[in-house]
């Protein structure tokens, strides 16, 4: 007899485990797939073929060396070698380039974090800066980084300053707003009774702060950082356009724009979204281990 | 005769010493709160004067809206009165703040998600510094007081609604104050858990001494519990009767059923009548 209840239960949760499943990859994977499909008919009706066709390969202009709209596959081909086909230590390798991103990606998210929540701490205890500086933080994000970037690294470079740390500032630029928008949110979100409760121990400004804002705040926080952090991989590749870096993903894609290398830059924007993928997900990773702190759903 | 210490001794458990009869824990003299509003002022609590003795458990009962809130706050210095004047232990509400000489129970448990129910116990022992063994020490006393000794490591959202009301009332014993003001604490429970924990209350107010007010819409839970009913009423706020309940200090629920109990009971709807008639 239990043991029949207890089979009913395994059946019951299978079955509600399927259409669960599927929808949550079927679904993308069929969009994905679709896509591709669009692509591949485009990149045959785009591409020249001269070489390829001559020598009997199909589809021909699938493998043109220097294609208009590369194929698929042949971005999958380029994005393999770009990662795998040298050392990482080669200047020809992805990784290397992806490596060079990150760092300044991390340094800029790092500075983003702390400033944006400083700034949220600020507007968020006095009230003159909630007037006075919030709408400026708000404009400051309407200004597009590609002015930006060239003036930051020509200022910093008579500074003295130059490779990572310019990276950084650019990329802190944009990663700083989400946190302190979300923080500025968090830090308010508090209940009128939560603050009524810890006046009538008499606690200050400071053990306010502690004990309820800054920890109601984490749950508006982790998500602030996911966007910041997919924030702060584009403002550090925007951040290498104009220094004429020689390494990281910016550069990459500068050179390859140069030159009208189209399988690069596709291999390089592939790298440089796997990057950010990696990133975010390393924080929803941390967002996991801090089911407490979660939003109520 | 009440010089002899002797008589002394035998007073306590009858009426209020002289000395501290005399110095009121709480007074509020001629207190009134208005508020702008859109037909001109309107008079949240209107000249209300009340003097609570020493282990005193007064109930303020009343229609919504009546201010029994807008008092409590006021003499837990969340609200200032816009008149009169208000003192807890001799001096100022802010004072008696400052000395977090009273431990206040909203009508909402009011727990921090992101501790245990030991945790939030701790939060106000915390906020006074004081050392972590004698914090954890005193929490964990203060959850046995109100039985849930071994609910310590949950999480308030796996506790029932009446646990966390009782972890909010064991967060509020956990400063030892002498001077407890609840709003409506038990407002939102059936009435086998509500009378539970009305049990516990009287416990710990005749063994702690401690002085109570109480907000509450339930007539025989203010009557359990109280030795003084303040009914209020409404338009403005103010205290329309004061019922002086004689009942003994040491209670058990089947006193509701003796007729002292009814007719104090009585005496307590009709003040209220009269209250929801005027609106
Ligand atoms: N900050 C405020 N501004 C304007 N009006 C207020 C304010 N605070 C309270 N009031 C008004 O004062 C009156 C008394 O409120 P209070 O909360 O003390 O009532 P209450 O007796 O506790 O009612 P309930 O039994 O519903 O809890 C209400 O009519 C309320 O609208
Ligand atoms: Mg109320």
């Amino acid at each position: 007899m239990s043991e029949a209840i207890a089979g009913i239960g395994v059946f019951r949760t299978a079955r509600a485990g399927v259409p669960q499943w599927s929808r949550r990859i079927l679904a993308p994977v069929v969009i994905l797939c679709a896509l591709l499909a669009i692509w591949s008919i485009a990149a045959t009706l785009v591409n020249p073929s001269p070489a390829a066709a001559a020598a009997g390969i199909w589809p021909s202009n699938w493998w043109n060396p220097r294609p208009t709209l590369p194929s698929p596959p042949q971005i999958a081909v380029a994005t393999w070698t770009g990662l795998f086909g040298y050392p990482v230590t080669s200047p020809r390798s992805l990784i290397y380039h992806a490596a060079v991103t990150l760092e300044a990606a991390l340094a800029g998210f790092g500075l983003a974090a702390v400033l944006g929540t400083a700034l949220a701490t600020a507007i968020v205890h006095v009230r003159l800066l909630d007037r006075g500086l919030l709408p400026w933080v708000i404009v400051s994000q309407s200004i597009p980084v590609l002015a930006t970037a060239p003036m930051v690294v020509v200022a910093m470079g008579y500074m003295g300053f130059s490779g990572l740390l310019p990276k950084a500032v650019i990329s802190a630029s944009l990663a700083f707003f989400p946190v302190t928008i979300g923080m500025c949110k968090g830090l308010r979100s508090p209940q009128t009774v939560q603050l009524d409760l810890l006046r009538t121990y008499n606690a200050s400004g400071r053990q306010v702060f502690w004990a309820l804002r800054w920890p109601s705040a984490i749950p508006y926080l982790l998500p602030a950082l996911k966007i910041a952090m997919a924030l702060a991989i584009t403002g550090a590749i925007v951040g290498e356009l104009p220094t004429g870096a020689q390494a990281g993903l910016g550069a990459r894609l500068l050179i390859a724009s140069y030159n009208g290398l189209m399988l690069l830059m596709w291999a390089t924007l592939i790298v440089a979204s796997l990057t950010a993928g990696l990133a975010v997900g390393a924080l929803a990773l941390l967002e996991r281990a801090l089911p407490r702190f979660r939003l109520p759903a | 005769m009440p010089d002899s210490p002797h008589a002394e001794t035998l007073d306590i458990e009858t009426t209020q010493p002289r000395e501290q009869a005399r110095a009121a824990v709480v007074s509020v003299e001629n207190v009134a709160v208005s508020y702008p509003s859109r037909e001109g002022v309107f008079h949240a609590l209107s000249d209300v004067s009340l003097r609570v003795a020493r282990r005193e458990f007064i109930s303020l009962i009343g229609p919504s809206g009546c201010g029994k809130t807008t008092l409590l706050r006021l003499i837990a210095d969340l609200a200032q009165p816009s008149t009169g004047t208000i003192r807890v232990n001799g001096g100022t509400s802010r004072q008696a703040r400052g000395d977090r000489s009273y431990g206040y129970v909203f009508q909402t448990p009011a727990l921090q998600p992101w501790r245990t129910a030991l945790a939030n116990v701790m939060l106000p022992l915390e906020i006074i510094g004081l050392a972590a063994n004698e914090r954890r020490a005193r929490a964990t006393a203060a959850l046995m007081a109100v039985g849930l000794g071994d609910a310590a490591s949950r999480y308030p959202w796996q506790l029932s609604g009446g646990m966390q009301q009782r972890v909010s009332i064991a967060r509020a014993l956990s400063l030892r104050p002498e001077l407890l003001l609840m709003d409506e604490p038990f407002g939102a429970l059936d009435e086998i858990t509500r009378d539970k924990l009305n049990l516990h209350l009287t416990d710990l107010w005749r063994d702690r001494d401690l002085t109570v007010i109480f907000v509450t819409h339930s007539i025989p839970e203010a009557v359990f519990l109280s030795t003084r009913i303040v009914a209020m009423s409404a338009k403005p706020g103010r205290i329309s009767r004061v019922i002086d309940c004689g009942l003994p200090r040491r209670r058990t629920l089947d006193i509701r059923n003796t007729p002292e109990f009814l007719a104090i009971s009585k005496q307590v709807r009709d003040a209220l009548s009269d209250a929801y008639a005027n609106e």
